[in-house]
């Protein structure tokens, strides 16, 4: 517990630093958009934001706010960012969730399959189709999926999280999120989906060999039972490993996705905020990102524990 | 090379073996060829009794058990000959009726007892699960069935037990939970490969009475592989020594230690401890046997211990010696059998 919020400050501290040794500031980018660069208006901003104070006092004070729960306002909005941030988090996570779920699920279900017939027909396809998930870009998957779907089949919306202008509530809304969530969701775990087919089938190939496997096959358990009870419990261990380490690069990874798809997601919201220089909203949703990891970390050692009795709580 | 007759048949018993080998080879593909691994092996076990299947490392004793059992992988080796087991041929039968087999007529106990359990299971998981896959009873019974099978491998504090991790467990108690999953469906025919090897020596002796005992309580008839002919003295009724594939001698374990027939045997006695003082009486110093086993895929013309044997002649570079009546009792192959000169 201790570990993860001592990451958490190093994290911010590390953050701070990176984005002040950025180029430009966001008076500069406020004053560009209003179309004047008044110099006694930006002064004003710029101590108004306390980008005048030396660096070392800026990133104390940044600390201090931290401390206490306070991230500070937008510069750009004039709203916390934490209220910003929790208007899109729940995108976020949903769009997470289902494609980490989505990752998992087939990449697990193919690397068994995978394993089970290796060398044959459903293996080589497997592969195959793992293989070229794996090359295939996001964003151009994600293209390429809008035009297929959307444009020349018409079966699924191309973009939002939602139908615009309906008031759909309970099942039917939950029905036209589920319509909105699938084209991101796919692009978002074809690539990790590919991946975890490949681990998965390398890692039940593996335990396959072991000698435990051979002696249940020696008390005449059934293909199907050794392969379920004796293999793939086995096997998972270094699925829950790579999940756990891949969290933070699938949050990346969903910047470019929730811009092609525009969901309304923290990708998003990071990659407009850059761009803004609205550091105090950057560092915020970094500040989240982390967390976010750091939990799903733990989430993934409290697996660990369950599938493997050989870890035990506590010991490290 | 098929023997009809073998030691002991037209004897007392003349019931038919429980299981009877004929003419089993096993070859594995490997990708420099074909590799004969065992070449045309009778063997036959009675109920009840236990066979000692000796002989060095790579020389076919535990493929002769793993294709018992038809636990190679098919695409890799392939198996010859036949295997009858109560009347049935194992090697014709389909897979889900040789499933049923496995683990409840015959079982088998591996020599790994640390790697031969499943780590995230229970020692209570495993014994249930072996009971529940041949015996149609509640769980609750099958884990009182598993409580009596731990009694029964003198397991210290078996209720407890039940509940545990392999990892938690010593080499020596790994060793008895496999012995309890083994006899779970109180087998006909128990095949041990080296079942003490990886163990310390004081847990040995002590496996080694715990699998004498079982086999009185319940009558298995045991194949015992090993390569430690101390084991096979206290132990054993029968041994079979085998030498690169082949069948060399037959005999009752008495008339092995006391007269053994082939140079080879005489040469394993010679090498382990408990035969030099038997066969001098006095001190001698260990003798290995010369040279090494011969590749399987390039045999030696003639008999394949030939290169190695002090007593080899000519024919022994032209002929294979077939596996005949020894002088007293037993078979053995070799052209000129007898005791050490």
């Amino acid at each position: 517990m201790w570990q993860g919020a001592i990451t958490i400050v190093a994290i911010a501290i590390f953050n701070f630093c990176l984005i002040h040794m950025a180029p430009g500031s966001p008076v500069d980018v406020l004053a560009g958009e209003s179309g004047t660069a008044d110099p006694a208006m930006m002064e004003e901003l710029t101590r108004r934001f306390n980008l005048d104070q030396p660096f070392h006092v800026q990133l104390f004070s940044y600390l201090w706010n931290m401390a206490q729960l306070n991230l500070g306002q937008s510069y750009r909005d004039n709203q916390p960012v934490v209220t910003l941030i929790l208007a899109r988090l729940p995108a976020t996570l949903l769009l997470m969730a289902s494609a980490i779920g989505a990752a998992f699920l087939f990449g697990l279900l193919l690397g068994v399959v995978s394993a089970r017939f290796v060398g044959r027909a459903a293996d080589e396809g497997i592969s195959f189709f793992a293989l070229v998930s794996y090359a295939t870009p996001t964003f151009w998957s994600g293209l390429m999926l809008i035009t297929l779907f959307s444009v020349k089949l018409g079966w699924l919306p191309s973009s939002g999280m939602m139908t615009i202008g309906s008031d759909k509530t309970g099942l039917a809304f939950m029905l036209d999120v589920g319509r909105h969530l699938i084209l991101p969701t796919l692009s978002l775990s074809l690539f990790y989906m590919a991946i975890y087919t490949r681990l998965m089938r390398a890692s039940m190939l593996e335990v396959y060999g072991l000698d435990y496997v051979r002696s249940a096959r020696a008390r005449g358990l059934s293909e199907a039972r050794v392969a379920f009870r004796h293999v793939l419990r086995n096997a998972l261990l270094p699925m829950v490993t790579m999940v756990g380490v891949q969290v933070g690069s699938i949050l990346g990874g969903s910047v470019v996705v929730e811009t092609v798809y525009g969901w309304p997601g923290l990708g998003r919201l990071a990659f407009e905020s850059v761009g803004r220089r609205d550091y105090n909203l950057l560092l915020a949703i970094l500040l989240f990102s982390s967390v976010m990891v750091i939990v799903t970390n733990l989430v993934v050692d409290i697996i660990y524990t369950l599938l493997d009795p050989r870890i035990e709580h506590g010991k490290k | 090379m098929a023997q009809a007759t073998d030691p002991g048949a037209d004897g007392a018993n003349p019931a038919p073996p429980l299981l009877r080998l004929r003419g089993v080879s096993v070859t594995f593909k490997t990708s420099k060829g074909l590799s004969p691994v065992v070449r045309g092996l009778d063997l036959d076990i009675r109920a009840g009794e236990t066979v000692a299947l000796v002989g060095e490392s790579g020389c076919g004793k535990s493929v002769t058990a793993l294709s018992i059992l038809r636990l190679l992988p098919p695409a890799h080796a392939s198996i010859g000959g036949s295997i009858l087991f109560e009347g049935r041929d194992l090697l014709s039968l389909p897979l889900k009726d040789m499933q049923d087999v496995r683990g409840d007529s015959i079982s088998m106990v591996f020599q790994e007892p640390m790697t031969s359990l499943n780590p995230v299971m229970t020692i209570g998981e495993h014994l249930v699960e072996t009971i529940r896959q041949h015996r149609r009873v509640s769980r609750a019974e099958a884990l009182r069935q598993g409580i009596e099978l731990l009694k029964a491998v003198r397991m210290p504090d078996p209720e407890r037990r039940m509940a545990e991790y392999p990892h938690r467990l010593s080499g020596g108690q790994r060793q008895r939970v496999m012995i309890a999953r083994a006899i779970a469906c109180r087998p006909k025919l128990l095949l041990a490969d080296e079942p003490t090897t990886a163990l310390d020596v004081t847990v040995q002796a002590q496996i080694l009475a715990l699998l004498r005992q079982l086999q009185q309580d319940f009558g298995i008839a045991i194949l015992l592989i090993t390569h430690d002919l101390r084991v096979v003295a206290d132990f054993a009724d029968r041994v079979v020594v085998m030498y690169a594939g082949r069948k060399v001698e037959d005999t009752v374990a008495g008339r092995l230690f006391g007269a053994p027939q082939h140079p080879y045997t005489q040469g394993l006695l010679a090498a382990t401890p408990r035969g030099m003082r038997d066969a001098a009486g006095g001190r001698r110093r260990l003798r290995e046997i010369a040279g090494t086993v011969p590749d399987p895929m390039a045999p030696p013309p003639g008999c394949p211990f030939q290169p190695r044997c002090s007593r080899a002649i000519e024919q022994c570079g032209r002929e294979l010696p077939l596996l005949g009546p020894a002088d007293g009792d037993g078979l053995v192959a070799c052209f000129r059998p007898g005791a050490a000169p």
